[in-house]
C-alpha cells in the first residue's frame, strides 16, 4: 500500500500552479509535472486521475483560499461602508500576495473548467455575500442594483486597479504599481455611487 | 485484516475509446474496483484504479488476455 506524503503532495501542487501560469493549458501535462517536481508518474497518479483532474483541483483550492480570506474579519452584519472596507482589504491583500492565484484564475475563467470549479466554490460563500447586500439595502446603506451592475461598481474598479499592477502597466503602457493611496481614494468614490 | 482502498497505475498501450470501452467492460463488472479511468493524453496512457483488495497482477493479466500492454508503474 502506498501511503500519500503531504510534503510531496504540496511540492506537486506548488509546481503544478508555476507550470500552469507559465506554460498555459495546453502546454501543461502530467509527465512535464513529475519531472518537475521531482515525483515519479506513478506517484502523480496516486494524487489525481489525470490532467483535467489536477487541474480542477487546484482551481477548487485557490479558489476555496480566496473566499476564506475574503471572509476574514467579516460579518454580514456589519455596516455596508465597513463590510465593504474589509472586501476591498481582504480581496487586494489576497490578489497582491498570491500573484500566482490570480494568474491561473485568469487563464481558468475562459476555459471549461469554469463551471465546474464555480460550482464547487462554497455556497456557503455566496450566501454569505447575499446577506450582506441583502442587510444594506434594508439599513437603506446601499442603492438597490443588479447583482451584475453592483458588483460591477462594488469591486471590479478594484480589480481593474489589481489587474493594473499585476500587468505593470496601466492604460496605454503607462508603468503602474498598486498603492494604497489609489485604492482608498477609488474606495471613497465607489462608496459614494453605491449609497442612496 | 482489514480492507482499505487502494490506488494502483499502469503504463498501457490502450489508446482509443473503443479500446477502453472492452477495458471497462471487465473493469466495471470487477467486484473489488470502485472506481477507473484511463489518461489517453498522457504518453504513458496510464490506467489508474481504485479498489478494494486487488492484486496488480491480476488486472496486468486481464487486460494482456484483452489483448494490451500492461505494466505496473513503481516510483
Amino acid at each position: 500500500m502506498r501511503t500519500r506524503d503531504e510534503n510531496k503532495e504540496l511540492i506537486v501542487r506548488e509546481k503544478a500552479l508555476e507550470m500552469l501560469v507559465l506554460q498555459g493549458l495546453d502546454g501543461f501535462s502530467m509527465q512535464k509535472l513529475a519531472k518537475a517536481a521531482g515525483v515519479s508518474p506513478a506517484t502523480l497518479y496516486i494524487y489525481y486521475q489525470d490532467k483535467e483532474d489536477l487541474i480542477l483541483k487546484l482551481g477548487i483550492q485557490e479558489g476555496k483560499r480566496l473566499s476564506e480570506a475574503t471572509l476574514k474579519n467579516f460579518s454580514p452584519e456589519m455596516s455596508f461602508a465597513d463590510g465593504l472596507k474589509i472586501q476591498w482589504i481582504n480581496r487586494s491583500g489576497f490578489w497582491l500576495e498570491n500573484k500566482q492565484s490570480y494568474d491561473l484564475f485568469e487563464l481558468l475563467r475562459n476555459s471549461t473548467y469554469r463551471e465546474k470549479i464555480f460550482a464547487a466554490i462554497n455556497v456557503e460563500f455566496r450566501a454569505i455575500m447575499g446577506q450582506f447586500v441583502r442587510n444594506a439595502i434594508q439599513k437603506e446603506e446601499l442603492i438597490p442594483l443588479t447583482l451584475e451592475v453592483y458588483w460591477s461598481i462594488a469591486f471590479a474598479p478594484l480589480h481593474n486597479l489589481i489587474r493594473f499592477h499585476n500587468d505593470g502597466r496601466s492604460v496605454g503602457g503607462r508603468p503602474y504599481t498598486f498603492s494604497e493611496k489609489d485604492m482608498w481614494e477609488m474606495f471613497a468614490l465607489v462608496l459614494k455611487a453605491l449609497k442612496p | 485484516m482489514t480492507s482499505y482502498l487502494e490506488i494502483l497505475v499502469f503504463k498501457t498501450n490502450i489508446r482509443f475509446k473503443k479500446e477502453v470501452k472492452m477495458v471497462g467492460n471487465w473493469l466495471n463488472t470487477h467486484p473489488s474496483v470502485l472506481k477507473w479511468n484511463i489518461d489517453l493524453e498522457d504518453k504513458d496512457l496510464v490506467l489508474r484504479v481504485e479498489a478494494m483488495k486487488i492484486r496488480a497482477h491480476e488486472i496486468i493479466q486481464n487486460i494482456n488476455l484483452l489483448g494490451f500492454f500492461c505494466e505496473e508503474l513503481t516510483d
